[in-house]
């Protein structure tokens, strides 16, 4: 039975994380945005906050798509407009 | 000798570069003139003294040219861009 | 990042200089580990700020990395940038305050235009005498002093690259003022009686300075002799290439069954010791078998990237763009693309933002939509695992054969990247000339702590990534696979009957005309997201696959046992084009601004792995039965 409810928790960390990588980058800074909104607004304990303050900074530097080496972590500004030459 | 072009010279000939064309007729392309500009930029000035030191196999395009104490290597077609006074015969 | 977070009267500075000046170098040294890494407003060029303090006042500075510019007139979108950023033109963006511009001391007839362009338009400067030790030890002789006078500006001397070296800079920086923000300046294209001026006055300000350069090291001269000429050049390149997959397939062999016996003997105890049931499941069929699978490939990768940063440092590489030029140019492409391309064969996603030193549109294009063809070292593990399952481990007169073949996918990987580039630049993407004008720095000895330091962000970065994404998509392939459990009485391993199992004998019409079974078409789609991870997924199936108490058996054997040869061989074909990466498809998309390009090549290079894929199993089916 505990067997089930540790394996349970795990897998479902792991769907969570996983859904949250591969979830297009625009999408994934609007919901840690909105986490963090609501984490404040609703008044919640401070760890709560943090958190929601860490994932959404986290979602601010993970704009590129593999985001492991430095070339790739991005400012909030979405690029616009083409690139002229 | 009057100067010719960095483009007919084969390897190891030297000498001194003499002027650099900005010709955009000649060399056919409006692109030559950035690329006159920045050979320019690079140090090919009058004066300046060079040495074609490797060219590909086979057709001898790019080839490899130091000047002055910098190895560049360029395509005959923007060398054609520089003219040069060759040493020796 | 770590450290303190730049206050906000820190004094702004920005470091300028031409490409090989060691700027890099001398950023990272100033700044350490506290650097953060973002984008322009606006474009996609990397911007690359960090912070500071000062030695004795501990005062603070903001620092931002300039892209590398010959001149203020720009011919590529890095130097447009570096060039609007010292003119505070950048949208959100005030001028620095103050410029350090890198120069190389012993390159000082290249370097100190720049300098006077910006001097001459009136921009706060202190200029870094950069490889000082060099110059030294060289014979480079020159009257620092007398320099700072005749430009008018502070120059001190550094050594980017030894401990203390940036120590002058600092002091200097102490004793300067504070300045006010200024306006945007105005600025217009210099002519070329300009230029030559600027020029002229560079020779003057030298030959009064006492600049002396010495002639080349002889030795250094008889390399480029052989690395240039025009038949051992080539020779010695492709010599230098197939040298390093043989050593990444030699050096990794005893590394590799030291982490394998090591994952596997984790995977016993693991088994023995927990009571069975669904955790021990878990953990060893889907922790172990899965991201294990993918932590054996380390030392192959590590080997690998030692290889491709050796050569960076070098100053190899110009040079092997100016030998490649030539085949490049036969597919329209200039030899400048070569750079972006060899670090496409690290990794995709760094190789396609450095295609913005291409100075031509099309051209970028062209080399941002082959970039995926190089065979990436994520590519490796999936290489390396059918390469082990199928081809024995024999020499071939001097050669190993394993490392041959590897060597033959990479080639296979590199010919298709030409293939399509001649295919784009006859179509699609046609373009005028545009020139190779290319600098060859001179040669260096990678400094060892640099490759230390390289080596180990991209093992943490390795480990990371199987830590993390990895080890999620086994957890959730390991319960689709679980779940629903086999129904009584039922034959035949458990997994056939859970979700996974129906969605890989969905998939499996769709593959079997290449070939593949259904565990392979199921771990290509978690393979989706990078492509090593297909490795741990096989892992994770072919161990829940597993009947009775062979658990220890490693995937290399269940694969040579259960596949056939022409499978393997079709799987090879699909991985050397299939574009299973998610982060290669979204960079993609940032660096062109739009969703059409990362579709189109998503499409094209589908479409490509799966006729490869094709004609390879129909043909290897026909000759090997």
């Amino acid at each position: 039975m505990w067997q089930a409810i540790i394996v349970g928790l795990i897998v479902l960390a792991a769907a969570t994380y996983a859904a949250w990588a591969l979830l297009p980058a625009a999408l994934r800074l609007r919901l840690a945005r909105h986490l963090a909104a609501t984490a404040r607004r609703g008044g919640g304990p401070t760890w709560l906050v943090r958190f929601a303050d860490a994932i959404e900074g986290s979602a601010l530097r993970r704009l590129g798509g593999c985001s492991k080496c430095s070339a790739v972590q991005a400012a909030p500004t979405p690029p616009k407009g083409r690139e002229k030459t | 000798m009057p100067p010719v072009s960095l483009s007919t010279l084969r390897k190891g000939a030297r000498g001194t570069v003499a002027d650099v064309r900005d010709d955009a007729q000649t060399l056919g392309d409006e692109a030559q003139s950035t690329v006159s500009r920045r050979l320019l930029e690079l140090g090919f000035i009058p004066g300046e003294a060079f040495e074609v030191i490797a060219e590909i196999w086979p057709g001898g395009d790019p080839m490899a040219v130091r000047l002055g104490n910098t190895l560049f290597a360029l395509r005959r077609r923007e060398a054609g861009a520089v003219l040069v006074s060759v040493e020796g015969g | 990042m770590s450290g303190p977070a730049p206050a906000l009267d820190a004094m702004r500075l920005a470091l300028v200089g031409v490409p090989n000046c060691g700027k890099t170098a001398l950023f990272n040294r100033l700044t350490g580990s506290r650097q953060k890494v973002a984008n322009y407003a606006g474009v996609t060029v990397e911007r690359k700020e960090g912070a500071f303090a000062g030695p004795t006042r501990g005062e603070r500075y903001r620092l931002l990395d300039l892209p590398g510019a010959y001149s203020l007139t720009p011919t590529t979108l890095d130097e447009a940038i570096t060039r609007d950023c010292l003119l505070g033109r950048l949208a959100g963006e005030s001028a620095p305050e103050r410029v350090i511009c890198v120069v190389d001391a012993t390159n000082l007839r290249l370097n100190l235009r720049l300098v006077l362009e910006l001097r001459d338009l009136g921009v706060p400067m202190i200029v870094a005498l950069n490889m000082s030790d060099l110059a030294h030890s060289r014979g480079f002789g020159l009257d620092r002093e007398r320099l700072e006078r005749e430009l008018g500006v502070p120059v001190v001397e550094t050594v980017a690259i030894r401990d203390g070296g940036e120590r002058a800079l600092l002091e200097r920086l102490e004793g300067l003022p504070t300045l006010a923000p200024r306006p945007p300046t105005e600025w217009r294209e210099s002519s070329f009686e300009q230029i030559q001026q600027t020029q002229r006055e560079v020779r003057r300000i030298l030959h009064a300075a006492g600049y002396r350069e010495p002639a080349r090291n002889r030795a250094l001269q008889r390399v480029d002799g052989l690395v240039m000429h025009p038949i051992a050049g080539p020779v010695i390149l492709a010599a230098l290439l197939f040298f390093v997959f043989q050593a990444v397939f030699s050096w990794a062999a005893v590394p590799m069954e030291l982490v394998d016996a090591g994952v596997n003997w984790l995977g016993a105890q693991l088994h023995a010791a927990l009571p069975p049931g669904l955790l021990n499941s878990l953990l060893v069929d889907g922790v172990i078998a899965g991201a294990g699978s993918v932590l054996v490939f380390l030392p192959q990768i590590m080997i690998l990237f030692f290889f491709i940063l050796v050569l960076e440092d070098s100053g190899y590489l110009p040079r092997a763009a100016y030998l490649l030029d030539r085949m490049m140019g036969s597919v329209g492409l200039s030899g400048r693309a070569f750079i972006p391309l060899l670090s496409s064969f690290a990794c995709a996603v760094p190789g396609i933002m450095a295609t913005r030193t291409i100075p031509n549109v099309r051209d970028r294009l062209a080399t941002i939509m082959i970039a995926p063809l190089m065979t990436c070292s994520a590519r490796l593990p999936v290489y390396a695992l059918i390469i082990a399952a199928f081809i024995p481990r024999q020499r071939v007169g001097a050669f190993n054969l394993q490392g041959l073949v590897l060597f033959t996918l990479y080639v296979a990987g590199i010919v298709s990247a030409m293939a399509v580039a001649y295919a784009l630049k006859r179509t699609a993407l046609r373009s005028t000339y545009h020139p190779l004008l290319l600098e060859l720095p001179e040669y260096r000895w990678p400094d060892p702590r640099n490759l230390m330091l390289g080596l180990w962000e991209r093992l943490k970065i390795f480990l990371q990534r199987v830590g993390t994404i990895i080890l999620a998509l086994m957890i959730v392939l390991w319960f689709l696979s679980s779940f629903p459990a086999a129904p009584d009485g039922a034959t035949g391993p458990a997994i056939q009957y859970s979700f996974a199992g129906s969605i890989g004998r969905a998939l499996e019409h769709v593959f079997a005309p290449i070939g593949f079974n259904w565990q392979i078409s199921l771990a290509l789609v978690p393979g989706l997201a990078a492509r090593e991870v297909a490795v741990g997924a096989l892992g994770t199936v072919y161990s829940l696959s597993a009947t009775g108490d062979d658990v220890a058996a490693t995937l290399v054997p269940m694969i040579a046992g259960t596949w056939s040869l022409a499978t393997a061989l079709s799987l090879l074909a699909w991985y050397v084009f299939a574009p299973q990466c998610l982060s290669t498809l979204v960079v993609v998309k940032r660096e062109t601004n739009s969703w059409r390009y990362p579709l189109l090549m998503a499409g094209y290079l589908f479409a490509l792995a799966y006729i490869a894929a094709f004609i390879t199993y129909r043909v290897a089916s026909a000759v090997l039965s």
